[in-house]
Protein backbone atom coordinates (compact mmCIF):
# COMPACT_ATOMS: atom_id res chain seq x y z
CA UNK A 1 0.00 0.00 0.00
CA UNK A 2 1.42 3.31 -1.15
CA UNK A 3 1.86 6.17 1.34
CA UNK A 4 -0.85 8.11 -0.13
CA UNK A 5 -3.35 5.03 0.12
CA UNK A 6 -2.38 4.87 3.66
CA UNK A 7 -2.80 8.00 4.99
CA UNK A 8 -6.35 7.99 3.29
CA UNK A 9 -7.32 4.97 4.78
CA UNK A 10 -6.43 6.86 8.02
CA UNK A 11 -8.38 9.70 6.66
CA UNK A 12 -11.42 7.47 6.16
CA UNK A 13 -11.21 5.75 9.13
CA UNK A 14 -9.92 7.95 11.99
CA UNK A 15 -10.98 11.18 10.85
CA UNK A 16 -14.01 11.84 13.28
CA UNK A 17 -12.49 10.35 16.39
CA UNK A 18 -9.29 12.56 15.83
CA UNK A 19 -11.56 15.70 15.87
CA UNK A 20 -13.07 14.06 19.09
CA UNK A 21 -9.43 13.85 20.44
CA UNK A 22 -8.51 17.58 19.70
CA UNK A 23 -11.66 18.22 21.40
CA UNK A 24 -10.66 16.63 24.35
CA UNK A 25 -7.49 18.08 24.38
CA UNK A 26 -8.02 21.90 23.20
CA UNK A 27 -11.39 23.92 23.92
CA UNK A 28 -10.26 26.67 21.74
CA UNK A 29 -12.02 25.98 18.49
CA UNK A 30 -8.96 28.17 16.71
CA UNK A 31 -6.28 26.04 18.51
CA UNK A 32 -8.28 22.67 18.47
CA UNK A 33 -7.83 23.47 14.42
CA UNK A 34 -4.29 24.27 14.33
CA UNK A 35 -4.12 21.00 16.93
CA UNK A 36 -5.87 18.70 13.99
CA UNK A 37 -3.72 20.52 11.50
CA UNK A 38 -0.49 19.28 13.26
CA UNK A 39 -1.81 15.90 14.16
CA UNK A 40 -3.12 15.33 10.68
CA UNK A 41 0.76 16.59 9.26
CA UNK A 42 2.20 14.41 11.63
CA UNK A 43 0.66 11.20 10.99
CA UNK A 44 1.43 12.15 6.96
CA UNK A 45 4.76 12.62 7.56
CA UNK A 46 5.52 9.80 9.75
CA UNK A 47 2.95 7.35 8.20
CA UNK A 48 5.72 5.70 5.80
CA UNK A 49 7.47 4.86 8.93
CA UNK A 50 4.60 2.66 10.54
CA UNK A 51 5.70 -0.91 10.09
CA UNK A 52 3.33 -3.04 11.33
CA UNK A 53 4.48 -3.59 14.80
CA UNK A 54 0.76 -2.80 16.18
CA UNK A 55 -2.27 -2.18 14.96
CA UNK A 56 -2.61 0.96 12.79
CA UNK A 57 -5.41 2.11 15.06
CA UNK A 58 -3.23 2.14 18.15
CA UNK A 59 -0.26 3.54 15.97
CA UNK A 60 -2.67 6.44 15.18
CA UNK A 61 -3.81 6.77 18.05
CA UNK A 62 -0.35 6.94 20.24
CA UNK A 63 0.86 9.44 17.54
CA UNK A 64 -2.43 11.59 17.99
CA UNK A 65 -2.10 11.71 21.36
CA UNK A 66 1.81 12.26 22.17
CA UNK A 67 1.49 15.86 19.86
CA UNK A 68 -1.92 16.46 21.58
CA UNK A 69 0.48 16.15 25.09
CA UNK A 70 3.04 18.27 23.59
CA UNK A 71 0.21 20.74 22.64
CA UNK A 72 -1.33 20.51 26.52
CA UNK A 73 2.55 21.24 27.56
CA UNK A 74 2.85 23.83 25.48
CA UNK A 75 -0.55 25.50 26.59
CA UNK A 76 -0.29 24.83 30.03
CA UNK A 77 3.30 27.00 30.12
CA UNK A 78 1.99 29.96 28.27
CA UNK A 79 -1.23 30.00 30.30
CA UNK A 80 -1.08 27.54 33.33
CA UNK A 81 -4.10 26.11 35.17
CA UNK A 82 -4.35 23.85 38.10
CA UNK A 83 -5.40 20.37 37.15
CA UNK A 84 -7.69 18.12 38.54
CA UNK A 85 -6.99 14.46 39.82
CA UNK A 86 -10.30 11.84 39.05
CA UNK A 87 -9.97 10.72 42.37
CA UNK A 88 -10.70 14.47 43.48
CA UNK A 89 -13.84 15.26 41.72
CA UNK A 90 -17.35 14.35 43.37
CA UNK A 91 -20.16 12.41 41.44
CA UNK A 92 -22.39 14.97 39.12
CA UNK A 93 -25.56 15.79 41.25
CA UNK A 94 -28.54 14.06 38.69
CA UNK A 95 -31.12 16.77 38.93
CA UNK A 96 -31.17 17.51 35.65
CA UNK A 97 -34.87 17.97 34.50
CA UNK A 98 -35.31 18.72 31.29
CA UNK A 99 -35.82 17.73 27.63
CA UNK A 100 -33.27 14.94 26.49
CA UNK A 101 -31.35 16.52 23.75
CA UNK A 102 -30.52 19.28 26.58
CA UNK A 103 -29.61 17.01 29.25
CA UNK A 104 -27.24 14.98 26.48
CA UNK A 105 -25.63 18.49 25.39
CA UNK A 106 -25.33 19.22 29.53
CA UNK A 107 -23.63 15.99 29.93
CA UNK A 108 -21.16 16.47 26.94
CA UNK A 109 -20.29 20.18 28.26
CA UNK A 110 -19.60 18.56 31.69
CA UNK A 111 -17.28 15.92 29.85
CA UNK A 112 -15.43 18.57 28.15
CA UNK A 113 -14.77 20.69 31.19
CA UNK A 114 -14.10 17.71 33.29
CA UNK A 115 -11.52 16.66 30.36
CA UNK A 116 -10.27 20.34 29.84
CA UNK A 117 -9.23 19.80 33.75
CA UNK A 118 -8.03 16.24 34.10
CA UNK A 119 -3.85 15.23 34.07
CA UNK A 120 -3.07 14.32 30.77
CA UNK A 121 -2.98 10.59 31.10
CA UNK A 122 -6.48 10.46 33.08
CA UNK A 123 -7.40 12.87 29.60
CA UNK A 124 -5.49 9.86 26.93
CA UNK A 125 -7.45 7.25 29.12
CA UNK A 126 -10.71 8.49 29.43
CA UNK A 127 -10.85 9.92 25.91
CA UNK A 128 -9.92 6.34 24.34
CA UNK A 129 -12.48 5.06 26.68
CA UNK A 130 -15.11 7.37 24.68
CA UNK A 131 -13.95 5.82 21.61
CA UNK A 132 -15.25 2.41 22.69
CA UNK A 133 -11.60 1.09 23.53
CA UNK A 134 -10.97 -1.77 25.81
CA UNK A 135 -9.12 -1.69 28.78
CA UNK A 136 -6.27 -3.70 26.72
CA UNK A 137 -5.92 -1.81 23.93
CA UNK A 138 -6.32 1.70 26.20
CA UNK A 139 -3.23 -0.48 27.78
CA UNK A 140 -1.36 -0.88 24.49
CA UNK A 141 -1.64 3.05 23.63
CA UNK A 142 -0.90 4.11 27.09
CA UNK A 143 1.51 2.60 28.32
CA UNK A 144 0.24 1.74 31.43
CA UNK A 145 -1.14 -1.73 32.96
CA UNK A 146 -4.49 -2.91 32.15
CA UNK A 147 -5.36 -2.72 35.77
CA UNK A 148 -4.71 0.89 36.06
CA UNK A 149 -6.20 1.39 33.30
CA UNK A 150 -10.02 -0.06 34.71
CA UNK A 151 -8.84 1.80 37.91
CA UNK A 152 -8.95 5.18 35.81
CA UNK A 153 -12.15 4.12 33.55
CA UNK A 154 -14.00 3.27 36.73
CA UNK A 155 -12.95 6.52 38.57
CA UNK A 156 -14.41 8.91 35.70
CA UNK A 157 -17.83 6.41 35.27
CA UNK A 158 -18.65 7.28 38.91
CA UNK A 159 -18.43 10.90 38.12
CA UNK A 160 -20.39 10.76 35.38
CA UNK A 161 -23.11 8.68 36.08
CA UNK A 162 -25.73 11.05 37.94
CA UNK A 163 -25.83 12.83 34.64
CA UNK A 164 -26.18 9.25 32.55
CA UNK A 165 -28.99 7.82 34.75
CA UNK A 166 -30.04 11.16 34.49
CA UNK A 167 -30.16 11.02 30.65
CA UNK A 168 -31.70 7.27 30.44
CA UNK A 169 -35.05 8.22 32.31
CA UNK A 170 -35.84 11.04 29.78
CA UNK A 171 -34.86 8.37 27.17
CA UNK A 172 -37.46 6.40 28.32
CA UNK A 173 -40.22 8.77 29.01
CA UNK B 1 -23.63 -1.18 30.61
CA UNK B 2 -26.67 0.85 29.34
CA UNK B 3 -25.02 4.28 30.95
CA UNK B 4 -21.40 2.92 29.66
CA UNK B 5 -22.92 2.69 25.89
CA UNK B 6 -25.34 6.18 26.43
CA UNK B 7 -21.65 7.95 27.17
CA UNK B 8 -20.03 6.81 24.88
CA UNK B 9 -22.63 7.29 22.08
CA UNK B 10 -23.83 10.78 23.61
CA UNK B 11 -19.52 11.55 23.09
CA UNK B 12 -19.45 9.52 19.70
CA UNK B 13 -22.44 11.85 18.08
CA UNK B 14 -21.14 15.14 19.18
CA UNK B 15 -21.72 17.91 16.42
CA UNK B 16 -17.86 19.60 16.51
CA UNK B 17 -18.90 22.17 14.02
CA UNK B 18 -16.24 21.38 11.24
CA UNK B 19 -16.83 20.99 7.76
CA UNK B 20 -16.61 17.41 7.08
CA UNK B 21 -13.47 16.18 4.49
CA UNK B 22 -13.11 13.62 2.37
CA UNK B 23 -9.74 11.67 2.96
CA UNK B 24 -8.75 12.49 -0.49
CA UNK B 25 -9.52 16.33 0.30
CA UNK B 26 -7.86 15.78 3.44
CA UNK B 27 -4.38 14.01 1.71
CA UNK B 28 -4.28 17.42 -0.79
CA UNK B 29 -4.32 19.94 2.22
CA UNK B 30 -2.12 18.41 3.80
CA UNK B 31 0.45 17.78 1.49
CA UNK B 32 0.11 21.21 0.64
CA UNK B 33 1.25 22.43 4.09
CA UNK B 34 3.86 19.96 3.88
CA UNK B 35 4.98 21.69 0.36
CA UNK B 36 4.61 24.78 2.76
CA UNK B 37 6.92 23.81 5.66
CA UNK B 38 9.17 22.10 3.69
CA UNK B 39 9.45 25.23 1.36
CA UNK B 40 11.21 27.44 4.28
CA UNK B 41 13.26 24.98 4.42
CA UNK B 42 14.44 25.21 0.90
CA UNK B 43 14.02 29.15 1.47
CA UNK B 44 16.48 29.14 4.15
CA UNK B 45 19.24 27.12 1.92
CA UNK B 46 18.70 29.66 -0.97
CA UNK B 47 19.76 32.51 1.32
CA UNK B 48 22.24 31.33 2.89
CA UNK B 49 24.08 30.30 -0.71
CA UNK B 50 22.96 33.64 -1.82
CA UNK B 51 25.36 35.32 1.39
CA UNK B 52 28.13 32.35 0.80
CA UNK B 53 28.23 33.71 -2.98
CA UNK B 54 28.07 37.35 -1.65
CA UNK B 55 30.84 37.26 0.97
CA UNK B 56 33.10 35.12 -1.50
CA UNK B 57 33.00 37.67 -4.07
CA UNK B 58 33.39 40.46 -2.04
CA UNK B 59 36.62 39.15 -0.68
CA UNK B 60 37.86 37.69 -4.28
CA UNK B 61 37.32 41.27 -5.39
CA UNK B 62 38.55 43.59 -2.65
CA UNK B 63 41.78 45.03 -3.40
CA UNK B 64 41.57 46.35 0.63
CA UNK B 65 43.09 43.72 2.95
CA UNK B 66 40.76 44.83 5.79
CA UNK B 67 38.08 44.02 3.58
CA UNK B 68 39.33 40.83 2.10
CA UNK B 69 40.10 39.53 5.90
CA UNK B 70 37.20 40.98 7.01
CA UNK B 71 34.84 38.93 4.19
CA UNK B 72 36.52 35.83 4.72
CA UNK B 73 36.15 35.83 8.38
CA UNK B 74 32.57 36.61 8.26
CA UNK B 75 32.38 33.52 5.54
CA UNK B 76 34.23 31.13 7.84
CA UNK B 77 31.58 32.36 10.33
CA UNK B 78 28.64 32.48 8.62
CA UNK B 79 29.62 28.66 8.03
CA UNK B 80 29.72 28.11 11.37
CA UNK B 81 26.25 29.50 12.41
CA UNK B 82 24.65 27.22 9.32
CA UNK B 83 26.69 24.43 11.31
CA UNK B 84 25.41 25.02 14.80
CA UNK B 85 22.06 25.74 13.56
CA UNK B 86 21.76 22.21 11.60
CA UNK B 87 23.64 20.19 13.90
CA UNK B 88 22.18 18.01 15.77
CA UNK B 89 18.21 18.35 15.03
CA UNK B 90 16.23 15.20 15.64
CA UNK B 91 14.66 14.90 12.01
CA UNK B 92 18.20 14.27 10.65
CA UNK B 93 17.70 11.11 8.62
CA UNK B 94 14.58 10.80 8.10
CA UNK B 95 11.76 11.88 9.59
CA UNK B 96 10.96 10.92 12.97
CA UNK B 97 7.47 9.54 14.31
CA UNK B 98 6.04 12.35 16.51
CA UNK B 99 6.26 11.73 20.22
CA UNK B 100 6.97 13.55 23.09
CA UNK B 101 10.52 12.58 23.50
CA UNK B 102 11.10 13.68 20.17
CA UNK B 103 9.46 16.76 20.58
CA UNK B 104 11.96 17.33 23.51
CA UNK B 105 15.02 16.77 22.04
CA UNK B 106 13.95 19.53 19.44
CA UNK B 107 13.27 21.90 21.98
CA UNK B 108 16.40 20.97 24.04
CA UNK B 109 18.57 21.74 20.92
CA UNK B 110 16.80 24.93 20.60
CA UNK B 111 17.48 25.80 24.45
CA UNK B 112 21.58 24.65 23.80
CA UNK B 113 21.58 26.97 21.10
CA UNK B 114 19.76 30.22 22.93
CA UNK B 115 22.19 29.96 25.76
CA UNK B 116 25.33 29.34 23.99
CA UNK B 117 25.07 29.47 20.17
CA UNK B 118 23.68 32.98 19.81
CA UNK B 119 26.46 34.42 21.60
CA UNK B 120 29.05 32.11 19.96
CA UNK B 121 27.16 33.04 16.24
CA UNK B 122 27.37 36.44 17.14
CA UNK B 123 30.98 36.31 17.73
CA UNK B 124 31.46 34.41 14.92
CA UNK B 125 30.43 36.91 12.58
CA UNK B 126 30.48 40.56 14.51
CA UNK B 127 34.51 40.75 14.02
CA UNK B 128 34.61 39.55 10.39
CA UNK B 129 31.34 41.70 9.32
CA UNK B 130 33.22 45.05 11.64
CA UNK B 131 36.56 43.99 9.88
CA UNK B 132 35.11 44.65 6.86
CA UNK B 133 33.18 47.81 7.11
CA UNK B 134 36.68 49.29 8.54
CA UNK B 135 38.11 48.58 5.11
CA UNK B 136 35.14 49.64 3.40
CA UNK B 137 35.59 52.89 5.28
CA UNK B 138 39.09 53.37 4.24
CA UNK B 139 38.37 52.25 0.49
CA UNK B 140 35.68 55.03 0.45
CA UNK B 141 36.60 57.78 2.68
CA UNK B 142 33.14 59.60 1.47
CA UNK B 143 31.04 56.48 2.85
CA UNK B 144 32.63 56.71 6.28
CA UNK B 145 30.06 57.42 8.03
CA UNK B 146 27.23 55.97 6.99
CA UNK B 147 29.37 52.70 7.22
CA UNK B 148 30.37 53.35 10.34
CA UNK B 149 26.31 54.17 11.11
CA UNK B 150 25.91 50.31 9.96
CA UNK B 151 28.26 49.14 12.23
CA UNK B 152 26.39 50.70 15.13
CA UNK B 153 23.35 49.32 13.85
CA UNK B 154 24.67 45.92 13.98
CA UNK B 155 25.98 46.06 17.13
CA UNK B 156 22.56 47.30 18.67
CA UNK B 157 20.94 44.22 16.46
CA UNK B 158 23.19 41.63 17.67
CA UNK B 159 23.13 43.35 21.20
CA UNK B 160 18.93 42.86 20.80
CA UNK B 161 19.12 39.55 19.70
CA UNK B 162 21.16 38.70 22.74
CA UNK B 163 19.03 39.86 25.21
CA UNK B 164 16.04 38.29 23.52
CA UNK B 165 18.22 34.79 23.63
CA UNK B 166 17.74 34.96 27.43
CA UNK B 167 13.78 35.37 27.41
CA UNK B 168 13.78 32.33 25.17
CA UNK B 169 15.84 30.58 27.45
CA UNK B 170 13.16 31.43 30.26
CA UNK B 171 10.21 30.33 28.21
CA UNK B 172 12.31 26.81 26.47
CA UNK B 173 13.04 26.14 30.07
CA UNK B 174 9.25 25.87 30.85
CA UNK B 175 8.28 24.34 28.15
CA UNK B 176 10.73 21.37 28.61
CA UNK B 177 9.37 21.26 32.96
CA UNK B 178 5.92 20.58 31.30
CA UNK B 179 7.44 18.29 29.17
CA UNK B 180 9.43 16.10 31.52
CA UNK B 181 6.40 15.91 33.98
CA UNK B 182 4.67 14.35 31.20
CA UNK B 183 7.36 11.97 30.18
CA UNK B 184 7.57 10.90 33.82
CA UNK B 185 3.71 10.07 33.92
CA UNK B 186 2.88 9.02 30.54
CA UNK B 187 4.36 5.48 30.17
CA UNK B 188 4.24 5.69 26.00
CA UNK B 189 5.60 8.93 25.52
CA UNK B 190 8.14 8.13 24.11
CA UNK B 191 6.74 6.00 21.37
CA UNK B 192 5.45 7.29 18.35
Amino acid sequence: MSRDELYCQIAREFGPPLERLARAYEADPGLRADLLQEIQLGLWRSVSTFRNQCSLRTWVYRVAHNIALSHVARRQRQNPSAMLRLDDVEPLPATLDVAAEYVREELLTRLRRLMERLPPLDRQVLSLYLEGMTAEEISEISGISPANVATRIHRAKKFLAGAVRKEGEHARR
Amino acid sequence: MQDDRTLIQSWQSQSLGSTIETAEEMLRRVKALDRRRRRATVDSYVVVALVFTCLFTLAAASRDHFMRAGALLALGGFGYVTYVLRRGRPDEGGEPEPSIRVYTAELQRQLGFARHGVWAALAAIVPGATLFSAGLAREYPQAAVLVYLQVAILVAVAAAIGLHSRRKVRALRGELAELQQLEAVVPNAHLG
